[in-house]
């Protein structure tokens, strides 16, 4: 019997401070990084209750609202802490139970005592701490249901027979009835006028407090925003709902007709209601002694959808035919169903038909077949139940159903009937893309601060400047340099690799490490390392900025950081060990000579290095101090390939990761571009490309010569190799790699910036040779095609590109089509 | 099971045999304090971190080397380090050097990180088998120089790794709260007031749940009173650390000024507490009282544990407080909790 709970909490402190507490007491929990594995482990049985705690980050974490979207599924095993009051509504609204939901300070006792509380709770419930499976929880709901329909029974018999449910009493009555005829006139009398009275003040009461229903004019429920390459790939969705509205007339006719043939028959005669069908449900209930038809129409059931809560109450009934009625007054048949089929849950997180269509059977709604249509209609009475993927014999048999339905009620005919029970069910579920993990995770931070919340609930398209097919060269490479590694008994190494289009800052690739679903941690973005050699040639660009060529000398002696009593703490040796005394410039920064570049750091200033590299971009802190002029500040991969794209052009470019998005509200295409501002002059670029073309010709960077084209780099190790780089460019990308071990141990002996890092960066230049005119010819290509498969619909090559900003109008209409 | 048994219990920390080679380390503005096995129990040493130069001359450096004095020689300057700079200084009539200030690494200092490498040359012993482990103690994100924190763990973890230890690094706090609190569940607030900074943090089932600094200590008392009464910081030092009581009545200038810097220094704590302890969310709510652990040298003056308790009366924090207690033996605990760590009878 287990009774652990899995904690999952925004912030790290907190969630150790609830797991700690726990554990003190007795309670066996797992601190999760991820709702998803929270629920995972509910789902197994691996712990009994999920304590969410979403502090105050209800609307800006993406990892809470999943988990609160999925914690509403679960509302007795789920715990949610939270730390704004305000907050407590929206959680009720996904279905989470109020009582329980701590808020305030975070009370570690009050959590405690709940735990213990819920663990009775469920332990009386269930008889046991495991979370039940799907077949329990539908036993207990039936049980419920039963139970329900009992009491309602006995109210019924109480009230209508004082308590006699073997209608003894009227029988009584009716037998006594002659002599005291007059006097059972009035008393009718008198009751009736008391109910009438009643029944209009009830009705009254209903009418007054329903919803305002005009509000369905401005219907926009929650939809996934969708991120894409600049080339129109999906990367992955976001939302709260995975849901895609589409209009009625996108969906086939026989799948609105099995919808309507299985929910409600007479949907197109009726008033919104169906008092017959209501008559026929209660008839049906009472004779089965539980609550076995709804008896609800497609109207009742939007009515219930958007404005009620999914209580069994009288009250919620009579307001949800109250709604009713007043919808198909005010709107059209078809209006109601396009709301129906937007709006409905099918189970596997799908909301709408088309996310229904795209998660069961990997198209859009347009292409479903009659067999399809069908099984989606079938899945609305109990999605999990009739799922394909967990019942398939339950959910095969509830489409046979609809399809028979659909028969019986000449939607389709026998032929149509006979092929369509042959078609076999969807076997593999088309769940949330997500390509480029660690580039959307990145990009993601940037579209919370200027979306907000709509960029979860908005319906966007956003397109972000990567290239996929780069992307997967560059991971492509950074396993095979893992695997040689390996080969070399080197194990639990990372790599990351960033590369970014010199002219426009545009980051194409971003690996931030060899394996997301082990962790998310983004070492090009996030990982603060030192850069060791790699920082050198902003030394080197500081003293060009002075004056010095490329040919100027200095000294690789190693007396500047140094003291004849104590050489141990800062003496800055050669990799080699051999001094060489008189060199050039362009020699230190080729052989990477530790002892020369400190002496030219003296000699230029270090304060004026640490203002070299602010403006090349760098915000990391870099100390000036000398150990700064090997690298030894740490900064991010992302930084330092900025910074070396600085140094290609000379002209400094703010990196940008979105490359346009479609405004919704606005009706717009915005499409962010950075600005280029020149930081390096001529004679100063002159020289610094020329020292890193040197790095590759005779310097350690030699093995890129394999490249057979001109490249520009520089190495970097740290101290016992524990950071190994290589960052350069072409005149198209500058490409930094980075590898390391997440625990800071060395990677292994020998294993230096050339040997680990290079070989990487070399096999993802190698395997992009045509890039310089691909993504332009590609640019080109979108912008100035009309048929491009963006669906992009405006017209031609009108986009002031070079000069940014919100760039062009186009209309509703036309937009609509490109967001569906 | 129940929550009130495993709350806040004060233990002190017997230090009996221990592992091979372990050591705590407390690099701090003014002192230098190493925790290691000794012959049978750990044993401690300390060391000023100041220095002192003098001029280069082959008579200076004869007497230095002949009285086994320990320098380093830079350019045309000789270094004395620690005790004997002090030493120097007193017979001298100089004023000693620090290679630290306000708690982080004097950057106008040049040979600052030189020296410190130099003292602790000579107070750890190299390893006797790689990676042996090396528990340091570093300050709290400091409210007025955020960053400042994370180059001197970064400067000082690069040498110890160099010198063959495997280091690993504590907050001062926590390493008080280690030290003096039970190893395994600590919850209160632990307060190192050193010379140069103040290191705070609150700890709940050892958890460091806040931890932070502020950039004044000790040497902020000696210089302001210092400048108001016009005397060196060094006698204003020595006069707070030989007869200072601060639940008397001052007796001088001196004194009166001692006990205004003492009251702001505390203002200043207690205000930075009630500020970080309101607005953090991580700060639990607790039904019972956390204690205090007061050290570090500049608590040392009679009547600080007394005055902070009542300064700390005029703030409201979000935790009630059960009591304010001084450290064992405030110059060496935190250097204590760090070896604890070092030796496996703490945890974080």
């Amino acid at each position: 019997m287990k009774a652990n709970v899995a904690i999952y909490a925004t912030n790290k402190v907190r969630g150790q401070i609830i797991a700690k507490t726990l554990s003190v007491c007795g309670i066996r929990t797992d601190l999760l990084e991820d709702p998803d594995a929270a629920f995972t482990m509910l789902e197994r049985g691996e712990c009994t209750l999920v304590i969410i705690d979403v502090n105050n980050s209800f609307h800006d974490n993406i990892s809470v609202v999943r988990g609160i979207a999925i914690a509403g599924s679960f509302p007795e095993f789920v715990l949610v802490l939270h730390s704004n009051p305000i907050d407590l509504s929206y959680l009720a609204k996904t279905g989470l139970r109020e009582d329980q939901c701590l808020g305030g300070r975070l009370d570690p006792e009050a959590v405690f005592l709940m735990v213990q509380d819920l663990f009775k709770r469920i332990k009386t419930k269930y008889g046991y701490y495991n979370f039940p499976k799907t077949s329990k929880i539908l036993a207990r709901r039936k049980k419920q249901r039963i139970l329900a329909a009992k009491t309602y029974s006995h109210r019924f018999n109480q009230a209508v027979f004082g308590g006699h449910p073997d209608h003894i009493f009227l029988k009584k009555t009716i037998s006594r009835i002659y002599p005291g005829l007059r006097l059972a006139f009035y008393f009718f009398l008198i009751s009736l006028t008391l109910c009438i009275g009643l029944v209009g003040g009830y009705t009254y009461w209903i009418v007054s407090t329903l919803p305002d229903i005009d509000l369905l004019n401005s219907y926009s429920p929650y939809k996934s925003s969708k991120l894409y390459t600049y080339d129109n790939i999906l990367l992955t969705e976001l939302y709260v709902q995975r849901r895609t509205p589409v209009p009625l007339s996108r969906v086939p006719e026989h799948v609105k007709k099995a919808f309507i043939a299985t929910e409600d028959a007479s949907y197109f005669e009726h008033i919104g209601i169906d008092p017959i069908r209501i008559m026929g449900a209660l008839y049906a209930d009472i004779r089965a002694g539980e609550y076995k038809q709804g008896g609800s129409t497609i109207t009742q059931q939007v009515a219930k959808m958007i404005f009620l809560k999914p209580e069994k109450t009288i009250i919620r009934k009579t307001r949800e035919i109250a709604i009713a009625l007043q919808l198909d007054r005010k709107f059209t048949k078809n209006q109601i169903l396009e709301f129906y089929l937007n709006q409905a849950y099918f189970g596997s997180r799908a909301y709408g038909i088309q996310t229904a269509a795209e998660a069961y059977f990997g198209k859009k709604v347009d292409h479903l077949t009659l067999a399809e249509g069908a099984m989606l209609a079938g899945l609305l009475k109990a999605p999990s139940v009739y799922s394909p993927f967990q019942n398939p014999e339950k959910s095969l048999r509830r489409r046979n159903f609809v399809l028979k339905r659909m028969l019986e009620t000449d939607a389709i005919d026998k032929y149509q009937y006979s092929l369509a029970v042959k078609k076999p069910l969807p076997n593999i579920f088309h769940g949330r893309v997500s390509k480029a993990p660690y580039f959307v995770d990145y990009c993601i931070k940037k579209l919370k601060e200027r979306f907000g919340d709509q960029l979860f609930t908005g319906g966007l398209k956003i397109y972000f400047t990567l290239d996929y097919r780069m992307q997967q060269i560059a991971k492509e490479a950074i396993k095979n340099g893992m695997a040689d590694l390996k080969s070399r008994g080197v194990t639990d190494a990372q790599a990351a690799l960033i590369a970014i289009e010199i002219k426009t800052g545009k980051i194409r690739v971003i690996v931030g490490g060899t394996d997301y679903e082990k962790s998310q941690f983004n070492r090009a973005t996030q990982a603060l390392r030192q850069p060791g050699s790699a920082f050198k040639p902003i030394v080197y660009l500081t003293a060009l900025l002075k004056g010095y060529n490329y040919d100027s000398v200095i000294q690789d002696k190693p007396v500047t950081l140094t003291t004849d009593e104590d050489p141990r703490p800062w003496t800055p040796k050669n990799y080699s060990g051999v001094y060489r005394g008189a060199v050039t410039m362009k020699q230190g920064l080729a052989l990477s000579l530790n002892a020369a570049t400190v002496n030219l750091a003296l000699q230029v200033g270090i304060q004026d290095v640490v203002k070299t590299a602010k403006r090349l971009g760098i915000q990391s802190k870099i100390y000036p101090v000398y150990p700064s002029a090997l690298g030894a500040s740490e900064t991010t991969l992302l930084e330092l390939v900025s910074a070396y794209s600085t140094l290609a052009t000379g002209k400094r470019v703010e990196t940008e990761c979105i490359d346009r998005f479609i405004d919704k509200e606005t009706m717009s295409l915005q499409e962010p571009t950075g600005k280029a501002e020149t930081v390096i002059p001529q004679a100063a670029l002159y020289g610094i490309r020329t020292m890193l073309e040197a790095v590759v010709k005779e310097g350690t960077g030699r093995r890129a010569l394999s490249l057979n084209r001109t490249v520009y780099g520089k190495t970097g190790t740290t101290n016992k190799n524990i950071d190994a780089f290589f960052v350069g460019f072409d005149d198209k990308f500058a490409v930094g790699v980075w590898v390391g071990k997440d625990d800071r141990e060395p990677i292994g002996k020998k294993e230096t910036g050339s040997r680990a890092a290079l070989p990487i960066w070399i096999e993802f230049m190698k395997n992009i040779p045509n890039s310089e005119t691909r993504i332009a010819d590609k640019e080109k290509d979108m912008h100035t095609n009309s048929n491009h498969n963006l669906n992009f619909p405006f017209d031609t090559g009108k986009i002031p590109r070079e000069q940014g900003g919100v760039l062009k109008v186009i209309t509703a209409s036309k937009l609509n089509n490109s967001l569906n | 099971m129940y929550y009130s048994n495993f709350i806040g219990k004060m233990k002190c920390q017997i230090i009996a045999a221990v592992e091979h080679g372990s050591i705590g380390l407390d690099i701090g503005t003014s002192n230098i304090v190493v925790y290691k096995k000794g012959e049978s129990e750990a044993s401690v040493q300390m060391e000023p971190n100041v220095f002192l130069t003098v001029p280069s001359l082959p008579q200076t450096k004869n007497i230095l080397t002949g009285n086994d004095i320990q320098f380093l020689e830079k350019k045309e300057s000789l270094y004395i380090l620690g005790n004997r700079a002090e030493e120097f200084a007193s017979i001298m009539g100089r004023r000693t050097k620090q290679p630290m200030e306000s708690g982080m690494l004097n950057l106008g200092e040049d040979e600052g990180i030189n020296v410190i490498h130099a003292i602790l040359n000579r107070l750890i012993p190299s390893p006797k088998k790689e990676n042996e482990p090396l528990w340091f103690s570093v300050p709290g994100k400091s409210i007025d120089s955020p960053g400042a924190a994370i180059f001197n763990e970064s400067v000082f973890k690069t040498y110890l790794m160099n010198l063959g230890y495997f280091p690993q690094s504590i907050n001062e706090g926590m390493a008080i709260l280690i030290s003096e609190l039970s190893g395994g569940h600590a919850t209160g607030i632990g307060i190192s007031i050193g010379g140069g900074m103040c290191n705070i943090c609150f700890a709940y089932l050892s958890i460091p749940v806040v931890t932070y600094s502020i950039q004044k200590g000790g040497d902020f008392i000696d210089k302001m009173v210092a400048s108001s009464v016009g005397e060196s910081p060094t006698k204003i030092k020595s006069i707070k650390e030989k007869g200072l009581d601060l639940l008397g009545k001052p007796k001088n200038n001196i004194e009166h000024g001692l006990h205004a810097c003492y009251d702001n220094l505390f203002y200043t704590l207690a205000e930075s507490l009630e500020h970080v302890l309101s607005t953090s969310d991580s700060v639990p709510k607790l039904r019972q009282a956390v204690p205090i652990i007061l050290s570090g040298g500049t608590v040392l003056a009679a009547g600080s544990r007394e005055k902070f308790a009542s300064i700390l009366q005029k703030v409201k924090l979000p935790l009630e407080i059960s009591d304010i207690v001084l450290a064992e033996n405030p110059l060496q605990t935190t250097a204590k909790g760090a070896y604890l760590m070092a030796v496996g009878k703490g945890s974080i």
